[in-house]
């Protein structure tokens, strides 16, 4: 563990930080004083709308605060945009990073410092190429340069993003929510890429609702709440429990809850929804991601939980039951076996639209490019999947009270401070995945696939989330959970599938198997 | 949506606002001026069809008209330039009518009768003067039209003397091209008539080769077309085809042919392989009319007809060059001729 | 909003000082291109006839952009639209005016759709990029229209490399006349409401827009990609055409070599500076169509050659696409 050095100026601090939005009159920041030392990890905290997002914004000169400043290497100044702060040396990398889609993964870092014009000669191109290098082999972390940027996933895109702090020699660096996994052979993990930065004297500061992530890398951690700090604590001054009752300003009694277990049942009797029989996916068999021989099937009024590794077969298993692949190109196809789902047996590939006629729902994994269109209002992505019966009088034309009321009532199921007309993009990455919930979720499906959902959420989020989930399942919607939290199979699913490279290796009951039979299975193949 | 409403309407304001003060601004001084000036003042618009650089005939008209507005002291003339687009054309002479302080507007080409007749139907008391065309009857427009069968005989005659001269480069066979840009009615009634009874005169028996290239700026179809035309017998070329004029005299040069410039003087353009031109002085002639329409004396209405008697079309004679690379022989039947029609 | 007035005032700027710096008349220039719309009934109807123009053609591009498309097509689009018209006005039997006008501007939105709706099948299909198959197939189209002009359809009695005219019963009323101002001022005016209506009120519209934006979350969602990969692009096409005929009908009346051209950059010009909004639309157009005829009439009053009139409107479009360039970078930041 790395310990501060206090007796440093801070790399960047902030002082008494004030700030409400005028658009929403929100207040998102009320008094926050926070200090970034070189060669710390410093984690950040908070539930949903506990104002880390906006703190960091205003770290990185994305917003201005009200009140407060921002002091960097004991120097106060007025940072005019992320630019400005990139200049200083501060750079952060974002949940949804921003590159321009059309542009290739090359271009997109080089476009970004304007001591590197697009139009390069050969030579400082070269170099510039080099310097990558040097940083990708330096870190362990790989990029297809020549990938359009709107063909990443979101690990991709955060690892270009980093790569292009990097080169530009960031000697702050804050991670908003971060990947597990960047990308590269074997991708390296987020954890040691911090460390890693750390030991070389950069300040990291990571935003995250994750406390198990949060207390396995931090050598300080600040809680805030509400738009307030409720204090700086070292890892051995604090543990997990203290740190999310202070999140969540809740009584100690609150972390009981979980264990209760309330709707463990055995499977129903009834016929299957979804059936997977011997299912083997196009690909080389040593590939961990190709599916192998994989059987089971998903009943009515249960929640069927998948983990494992994500590239293990998760991310496949996604894209083969839902016929959709999010980046480009087409949807992992069947090399041997069936998928039946109701009507749609022989269908399979079938595409997005078959699916969803014959009354599935799916959470995409994939929040920020498949499950929103970020840039476009809350209503309009409320009413993705019922927009046509939306119309008024006219054939065609959409009606606005309607489609506003639906807009309202998926807002109000999922408790969210945000109105219909409100930028995707202006709410925190929470509530964006609890109205993609809310939205599958209205549809009252036969099949409802949830793919990782609850990354990013706090607890609150997804204990809220889970008890909508169970309301459809004791109305007898058939659940799949595909994630790679063990902790969110364990608490609320029925039956637990266990995938270990590409094949099914256990599935059991939920209330039978513990946090480690698991573990030793997803991790060593071991069977139960 | 309300917000930017406001912004929007705030915005209008201003802008009509700025609009006021610019047009009062431009009003005012131009009326103070015109009430103290003792003799009316007399505006001439030159619109020129295309761009007066790299274009003689066009140039001669501007410089023609602009002559004689300075003889006088209460006449100006404006030159302005129309650009290529055909379509435009209407539109841009209708705003100078349409702002109503040219007394006058002169242009030029063929085509320009049709144009500005439609014109003068909207802005009933403006006057034309067109060079290089032909209308008759409009009580506003006077027109001046070259004689183009007497030019393109004038080039015929001359060809017809070379393909059947000792020339280096004519060779046997009497054969002698002409390209045309386009097809038009002068080109179909009155060009290649003329250039065909010039080289018959010149030389019975000599074949003219026709061809088209379809537009008045591909030079490379031109010289294509030269190409084609040399190979095929042809030792005299007349190219009347703008801007693929240049294709045809890099065609000839390579090949070893003659070129006969038209319109205007080109001996320059390539010594030894432009042998002959005729010249239209457009220059003399705008110069001539535009004076008379300042004064007074121009029959608006009517429509004339030059060629060699008035002096306005002529074959150029006078140039060194010519003197240089034609024999004399081949000179002296050619001046001959000049001064038959002359009389 | 804000950026839309500071790229009007920009343009305006910039304008004003290449004629500042450029004309040997500096104040008389400035001042006629200020005043160029309002000089006269001719000039203000002309300001509105190409303003109208470029709004039928602007909107096309910008329900195109927002369908996450680009159409570099648009001068090959207006002409074969022209030409369409054309061709069905001189080659088909004389026809009342009210069944004559609708069917020539059928058959060149028909043509316009069809022409751009290639592209984004090919796009579709093929994965060729319909920047650069609208651009290719534009020139051809150039090509083409110029020969039929030129060709089959000339009228050999004119010195104008033109055709004949057409019916008379075939042409837009007059509005204000000697000005060019004719009808089409009301198919413009119904193409704007419609297209705003289309876009943010219609099932299409919302499908469209949704695929623009995001077209992993529309495929998410359902929504064909061929159809929207064709339709925004089509549209564009079918508006291009429609300028094309409108600016047959309600002004020129006869096809006349490259009588279109220039419309189809202008209406990217006016999308781009539009942004998203139809409302910006009609600004845009109104701006454009403005330094249009103040170009024109300061090179009719003063000494301002053609082509400086060329250079200031080049200006203007590199002004445009840098600013919307920066917007990009700001982006990524």
């Amino acid at each position: 563990m790395i310990s501060p050095r206090s007796s440093d100026v801070p790399a960047l601090s902030c002082r008494n930080i004030a700030k409400t939005y005028e658009s929403n009159h929100v207040t998102a920041c009320r008094d926050i004083s926070i200090d970034l030392h070189a060669g710390e990890i410093h984690c950040i905290l908070g539930e949903n709308g506990a104002g880390k997002s906006t703190l960091m914004r205003i770290l990185t000169g994305d917003q201005r605060p009200d009140r407060g400043s921002v002091i960097i290497q004991g120097e106060t100044a007025s940072l005019s945009s992320p630019h400005d702060a990139l200049k200083r040396g501060i750079g952060m990398i974002h949940q949804q990073s921003n590159c321009i889609a059309e542009l290739t993964v090359w271009e997109n870092i080089i476009l970004g410092a304007e001591e590197l014009p697009l139009v390069l000669p050969v030579t400082a191109q070269g170099r510039t190429r080099k310097a990558v290098d040097r940083i990708c082999s330096t870190y362990g972390l790989s990029l297809p340069y020549r990938k359009i940027a709107s063909k990443l996933d979101s690990s991709g895109i955060q690892t270009a993003a980093l790569v292009s702090l990097l080169l530009r020699n960031v000697q702050v660096l804050i991670f908003d929510e971060p990947h597990t996994l960047f990308s590269g052979t074997p991708p390296p993990l987020f954890t040691d890429l911090a460390g890693t930065f750390a030991r070389e004297g950069k300040a990291v500061a990571v935003v995250t609702h994750n406390l198990e992530t949060a207390f396995s890398i931090a050598s300080r951690i600040t809680v805030l709440r509400r738009g307030a700090s409720m204090g700086t604590f070292l890892p051995q001054e604090i543990d997990i429990k203290g740190a999310s009752r202070l999140m969540m300003g809740l009584p100690p009694q609150f972390e009981a809850a979980p264990e209760t277990r309330p709707h463990r049942r055995a499977p129903s009797r009834q016929s299957p929804v979804m059936t997977l029989d011997q299912v083997t996916t196009e690909g080389d068999p040593d590939n961990p991601s190709v599916l192998k021989d994989v059987s089971f099937s998903v009943h009515p009024g249960e929640i069927l939980a998948c983990v494992g590794i994500k590239e293990h077969g998760l991310t496949t298993l996604e894209g083969l039951i839902t016929s959709f692949a999010s980046g480009r190109g087409d949807p992992p196809r069947l090399a041997g076996g069936t998928v039946q789902f109701d009507g749609l047996s022989c269908g399979y590939p079938a595409d997005l639209e078959d699916f969803r006629k014959a009354g599935g729902a799916y959470v995409p994994s994939d929040r920020l490019v498949t499950g929103t269109a970020v840039r476009c209002s809350v209503t309009d992505n409320a009413m993705l999947h019922v927009h046509k019966n939306l119309t008024g009088s006219i054939p065609g034309i959409i009606a606005r009270d309607k489609a506003l009321s639906y807009a309202r009532k998926l807002i109000k199921d999922v408790s969210i401070h945000a109105r219909p007309e409100d930028v995707m993009l202006s709410l925190s990455g929470g509530n964006i995945q609890k109205l993609i919930a809310a939205r599958e979720l209205a549809l009252n499906p036969k099949l409802l696939i949830a793919c990782e959902i609850t990354w990013g959420l706090d607890i609150m989020t997804q204990e809220f989330l889970f008890s909508r989930i169970e309301e459809l399942r004791s109305s007898g919607t058939a659940v799949l959970l595909i994630t790679s939290e063990t902790d969110i199979a364990l608490a609320h699913s029925t039956r637990t599938a266990m995938f270990y490279r590409g094949r099914l290796s256990c599935i059991a009951d939920t209330s039978k198997v513990t946090a480690d039979q698991i573990g030793d299975v997803i991790l060593g193949g071991a069977s139960i | 949506m309300k917000f930017s409403g406001i912004t929007l309407k705030g915005r209008m304001i201003a802008f009509l606002a700025m609009l006021t003060i610019m047009v009062l601004a431009a009003e005012t001084p131009a009326a103070a001026g015109r009430a103290e000036e003792p003799q009316q003042r007399y505006r001439i618009a030159v619109f020129i069809p295309g761009v007066t650089a790299g274009s003689p005939i066009y140039d001669m008209l501007a410089r023609g008209a602009q002559r004689a507005a300075d003889e006088f002291d209460h006449v100006t003339a404006n030159i302005i330039e129309g650009g290529t687009n055909q379509g435009e054309w209407t539109g841009k002479i209708s705003s100078i009518a349409a702002q109503g302080d040219h007394d006058l507007i002169v242009t030029s080409n063929p085509a320009m009768p049709e144009i500005v007749n439609e014109i003068s139907q909207r802005f009933t008391t403006q006057k034309f003067i067109v060079m290089d065309g032909h209308l008759e009857g409009n009580p506003n427009i006077y027109t001046l039209r070259y004689d183009q069968y007497q030019q393109a005989y004038l080039a015929g005659y001359f060809a017809g003397l070379v393909t059947a001269s000792s020339m280096d480069h004519s060779r046997s066979g009497l054969r002698i091209g002409l390209i045309a840009g386009q097809e038009y009615p002068d080109m179909n009634r009155s060009i290649l008539p003329g250039y065909r009874d010039g080289a018959q005169d010149a030389a019975p028996g000599t074949a003219v080769d026709f061809r088209v290239v379809g537009n008045w700026y591909d030079a490379s179809k031109g010289k294509e077309l030269a190409r084609e035309m040399i190979s095929a017998g042809a030792d005299v070329l007349l190219p009347i085809s703008g801007g693929a004029n240049y294709g045809v005299l890099e065609a000839a040069i390579e090949h070893n042919a003659y070129v006969i410039w038209y319109d205007t003087s080109g001996y320059y353009k390539a010594p030894g392989v432009v042998i002959g031109s005729t010249e239209l002085l457009q220059d003399e002639a705008t110069y001539m009319k535009v004076k008379a329409a300042v004064l007074g004396e121009l029959p608006f209405g009517s429509a004339e007809t030059v060629g060699v008697e008035e002096g306005f079309v002529r074959f150029v004679s006078d140039d060194p060059l010519f003197e240089a690379h034609v024999p004399e022989e081949v000179r002296n039947r050619m001046m001959e001729r000049i001064s038959q029609m002359q009389q | 909003m804000k950026g839309k007035l500071v790229v009007s005032l920009l343009i305006l700027s910039l304008t004003t000082l290449l004629l500042a710096l450029l004309s040997p008349e500096p104040a008389e220039t400035i001042v006629r291109f200020f005043t160029g719309p309002f000089r006269n009934i001719y000039a203000f109807g002309s300001f509105l006839s190409s303003a109208l123009l470029l709004v039928i053609a602007g909107t096309g591009i910008s329900i195109c952009f927002r369908g996450g498309q680009f159409n570099l097509g648009g001068e090959g689009q207006v002409y074969s639209g022209a030409a369409a018209s054309l061709t069905a006005a001189l080659l088909l039997p004389l026809m009342p005016g009210f069944i004559a006008k609708p069917l020539l501007i059928a058959a060149a939105m028909i043509t316009g759709f069809l022409i751009a709706a290639l592209s984004g099948w090919l796009r579709h299909r093929f994965s060729i990029h319909e920047l650069i198959s609208s651009y290719l197939t534009s020139g051809a189209l150039v090509f083409f229209c110029d020969f039929l002009i030129s060709g089959p359809l000339r009228d050999e009695e004119s010195f104008l490399i033109a055709t004949q005219r057409i019916p008379g019963a075939y042409t837009l009323a007059q509005l204000l006349p000697p000005s060019p101002l004719h009808s089409g001022i009301f198919i413009a005016a119904a193409v704007a409401a419609a297209s705003h209506i289309f876009l943010h009120r219609s099932v299409w519209g919302y499908r469209l827009r949704m695929f623009g934006e995001q077209s992993t979350f529309a495929r998410f969602g359902g929504i064909s990609p061929r159809t929207y990969r064709i339709m925004p692009i089509g549209i564009s096409g079918a508006l291009y055409g429609l300028a094309g005929a409108v600016a047959l009908l309600g002004i020129h009346y006869r096809g006349i070599q490259g009588f279109t051209a220039g419309l189809g950059w202008n209406g990217i010009a006016v999308a781009l500076i539009a942004g998203t909004s139809p409302v910006m639309t009609l600004y845009a157009a109104l701006l454009v169509a403005y330094i249009e005829i103040g170009i024109s009439s300061a090179m009719a009053g003063a000494a301002v050659t053609y082509d400086l009139g060329l250079i200031v409107r080049g200006a203007i479009l590199i002004v445009v696409t840098l600013k919307v360039l920066k917007r990009k970078q700001e982006e990524l930041l």
